[in-house]
């Protein structure tokens, strides 16, 4: 057993001369590389905001004898130098190049698809969570009985472009939720995305490469079954779509620090007789558009439809229509909900993630005769917002 | 702090090195001066992390230092019985605050469940590194008290002993008699430093480039939960972990050792390719040598080792590995881990001995894989039955054979795995025999720097931390 060869000893070297030059000169490089990253960090501006991680990047610590003991100095110092390093970018995408090189297929949540796809990890079903939620869905719907009720929970990615999914990727059915979640709801009528987004042409012109939500070609299917079942024209009003950006790089980019494509995002044009007011009730602004172009110079380039999600905002259009629909939804509404506006008097649209009051307020004041649940599945699986916003 | 942050590396080793190099070393050529700013660089090291529990090191080190003085006086003066009340009174302080600060929740939370009193936990963090420096003080004091070594007159020399940062927070418990002559004399060369330096990237690479990775991979499966997990998942995660724990923890050695050299400093060696052992008993021969040896050496030995009769022999090996798996931890799942090991290394001398020798190699290192695998899992698992329902799940116990998050896994990290496996395997030593003598140190030359601008890149990217407020 104890014979020593080579294999074993773990540390001693077996080397000839000129090693320890070698040795020597391979550590002088380490140590040069230690002193000029230390160097060029402390000599380097620092930058107050990352644009690739969206965020202001931690600033000098203050130094105090409070901040010694409770050791916030010590915390705000590591997170300010490595906040500060030098060529922080070019480093963290230097490790996402080696972690998709080695084969991973996984960063942060989000699946690496082919041809520049990502996917959002898929919710899995929480019973009891998704009971909550149904309880207050089904309590409204019971106490309103004369308002018709619709709820269209739209699929994900990784559902509709499952072409494009890294091998043995673990999703969930979605279909199979949806159904799910469909067959628990009483006096609701549900519409099914689900088959004609799977029975679409180009399922992968459905979603963004780089962000969760669905693009416009994806809204305009899904806007013509919505009308279907609520038994609109859809072809009434033409409208035409229109590119407003080509550099869009989504949550799914940030997300994974992958940034190798952009999207395209479409917004569609209203029919020129339709005239409508945007009022954003809990910020007190009114407006004349449901688009926010400024949003397009910054990361979150999808909130060009309505400038992201509020608690309440409400549209008031000259169409013909006396329906008053509320819509109660996630983002995936905002890019559907201006292809809405011609229908209806009025619409009320209530983001339950930011409005905190309970909803019958706004179902008896506004005399609301059509309520539309739209969530996208990830969403609703997780949502905890709904739930006891009926009183 | 850790050796793997951005501080350690830009700020606090850089400014130590300049330090000990400029006014140590070159302008003053003394070890008082030399030992001071280790002291300093130590301490500042350890408030980092623990700017409150600093005192109580502190405190621990004054203890110490003098009674350990008192009881090589009363030793020298043949007062046999003053050196062994001060020895007892040594040992019961020293226990008594590892065991406080350690043990205590751990206690209360038993003594509640038994009995149904309402005891509140105290709830106190556990002051790092205490584990290791107790037992460095330990080895002191019992040394001295067995006449093994004298006092250590110079108190900054004590301190530096206690609290030298290189090892300070997870080994090698270096022992202080293999230590004491390099606290009053050491000779930096230029050798040793480079040495030093090579070897503290290799341990920065393993701990970086390796664990942390194959860490994420575990933790991915443990989120999971065992409840609807399939066998190959539970292989890739345990897997994942054995290789994680190991390059972890001799990462963390090797940075020490490597530290250690770059200020003179010869420390012991911590492990020895421990995957590649043959049996249980090999394994813990290549495991965390410095705790063994400690075990060894101050438990086993004086409990009279196995010159006694068979039944005591095996009483002796329970009680040093119930020890060694409750240092590790203060739970019900570390006491388990280190009975297992306790009962697997008697069966093994006992009643297995002849049949093991007559199995093939291949056949004994995959048994004595899989037992440390398991063993891997009582170690990890956040609870006992958590721990049964994995071991469960990894031999096929209600669970599917495989299913595509298993398969991801795998496929998705398999170069990762490999790459694991086989740089836990003497495989350095394997290609410098292949590639001889001075052709491998060119290499050498060029691979060690990529490696460690390899931490960097790996390190900051860890910190990656996108905003994500437009999710929704």
């Amino acid at each position: 057993m104890k014979k020593t060869n080579i294999y074993e000893n773990e540390n001693k070297n077996v080397m000839k001369p000129n090693h320890n030059l070698y040795e020597f000169i391979s550590a002088a490089a380490v140590i040069f590389l230690l002193f000029m990253a230390s160097l060029l960090t402390f000599a380097g501006k620092d930058r107050e905001y990352s644009e690739n991680e969206n965020r202001t990047l931690a600033s000098k610590p203050v130094f105090s004898f409070t901040s010694i003991t409770d050791g916030k100095f010590m915390d705000d110092t590591d997170a300010y130098l490595s906040d500060q390093f030098v060529f922080r970018d070019a480093l963290v995408k230097t490790r996402t190049n080696i972690d998709v090189f080695l084969g991973k297929r996984e960063i942060n949540g989000v699946y690496i698809g082919k041809k520049h796809y990502l996917f959002e990890e898929p919710s899995v079903y929480n019973e009891t969570r998704v009971r909550k939620t149904i309880n207050t869905m089904n309590g409204i719907s019971a106490k309103y009985g004369e308002i018709r009720s619709y709820v269209a929970l739209a699929p994900n990615s990784t559902e509709i472009i499952t072409d494009y999914l890294p091998a043995n990727a673990p999703v969930q059915n979605q279909t199979e939720q949806i159904g799910k979640v469909y067959s628990l709801l009483n006096g609701y009528t549900c519409i099914d995305i689900c088959t004609p987004l799977k029975n679409a042409e180009n399922p992968e012109d459905l979603y963004y490469k780089t962000d969760h939500h669905w693009t416009a070609d994806a809204v305009d299917i899904a806007y013509r079954r919505i009308c279907e079942s609520m038994q609109l024209d859809a072809n009434a009003y033409q409208y035409n779509k229109l590119a407003v950006t080509n550099d869009f790089q989504g949550t799914l980019a940030s997300s994974s620090g992958i940034f190798s494509a952009s999207d395209t995002i479409y917004v569609p044009t209203c029919p020129s007789d339709i005239m409508y007011r945007v009022s954003y009730v809990n910020e007190g602004k009114t407006c004349t558009t449901v688009f926010d172009q400024s949003k397009l110079q910054e990361k979150s380039k999808y909130d060009v439809f309505f400038g992201g999600n509020f608690a309440q905002v409400i549209i008031e259009t000259n169409s013909s229509s006396d329906r008053v629909l509320m819509v109660i939804k996630d983002s995936y509404a905002n890019s559907l909900i201006p292809l809405l506006i011609p229908h209806f008097k009025t619409i009320v649209v209530v983001d339950p993630r930011y409005y905190s009051d309970n909803l019958n307020q706004i179902i008896e004041r506004e005399e609301v005769t059509d309520i539309l649940w739209v969530y996208n599945a990830n969403t609703f699986l997780n949502d905890t917002s709904i739930s006891g916003k009926l009183s | 702090m850790v050796f793997s942050s951005a501080t350690f590396l830009i700020v606090f080793l850089p400014i130590t090195i300049a330090l000990y190099y400029l006014f140590g070393v070159a302008i003053t050529k003394s070890t008082v001066v030399k030992n001071f700013i280790l002291l300093i660089a130590s301490l500042v090291f350890y408030a980092w992390g623990e700017p409150v529990y600093i005192i109580l090191m502190m405190i621990s080190i004054c203890f110490n230092f003098f009674i350990g003085k008192d009881i090589d006086q009363s030793k020298r003066m043949n007062n046999r019985a003053k050196a062994k009340m001060l020895f007892i009174a040594a040992i019961i302080f020293n226990i008594g605050v590892l065991g406080f600060f350690k043990y205590s929740n751990f206690l209360i939370d038993n003594i509640t469940n038994i009995t149904g009193l309402g005891i509140r936990p105290l709830n106190l963090p556990l002051p790092v590194g205490i584990s290791f420096y107790t037992f460095q003080i330990l080895s002191y004091i019992i040394d001295l008290y067995n006449g093994n070594i004298r006092a250590q007159r110079r108190f900054l020399s004590f301190a530096l002993y206690v609290s030298l940062f290189p090892q300070l927070i997870a080994g090698p418990i270096v022992k202080y008699k293999d230590i004491a002559d390099q606290l009053v004399y050491r000779k930096e060369d230029l050798s040793s430093f480079s040495k030093g330096v090579n070897r503290f990237v290799f341990g920065l690479s393993k701990k970086l480039i390796l664990a942390n990775t194959l860490g994420s991979v575990y933790a991915s499966v443990q989120e999971a939960g065992a409840d609807n997990m399939s066998m190959l998942t539970a292989w890739v995660g345990i897997i994942c972990y054995t290789l994680q724990i190991y390059f972890d923890f001799s990462g963390y050695s090797d940075m020490a050792i490597g530290l250690g050299g770059m200020f003179g400093f010869n420390f012991c060696e911590n492990f020895n390719y421990p995957y590649i052992a043959m049996s249980i008993t090999d394994f813990w021969r290549r495991w965390h040598m410095s705790l063994s040896s400690w075990f060894r050496d101050y438990v086993y030995i004086p409990l009279g080792g196995n010159r006694c009769k068979v039944p005591r022999v095996i009483l002796n090996l329970l009680i040093v590995w119930l020890l060694t798996g409750f240092w590790h931890g203060a739970s019900w799942n570390f006491l388990l881990w280190g009975l297992y090991y306790g009962i697997l290394l008697i069966l093994e001398k006992y009643l297995l001995a002849g049949l093991i020798n007559k199995m093939p190699k291949p056949l004994r290192w995959i048994i004595t894989i899989i037992c440390v695998m398991v063993g891997w899992v009582l170690f990890s698992a956040p609870s006992l039955s958590e721990a049964f329902s994995y071991i469960g799940a990894m031999f096929g116990y209600a669970v599917s054979f495989a299913d595509s998050f298993g398969a991801f896994i795998l496929f998705t990290n398999l170069v990762l795995i490999i790459i694991g496996s086989i740089c836990a395997t003497p495989v350095y030593a394997f290609l410098s025999g292949i590639f001889k003598g001075e052709k491998f140190s060119k290499i050498m030359a060029v691979v060690t720097p990529v490696l460690f601008i390899l931490c960097i890149v790996f390190m900051i990217s860890e910190t990656y931390n996108p905003f994500l407020y437009f999710r929704f």
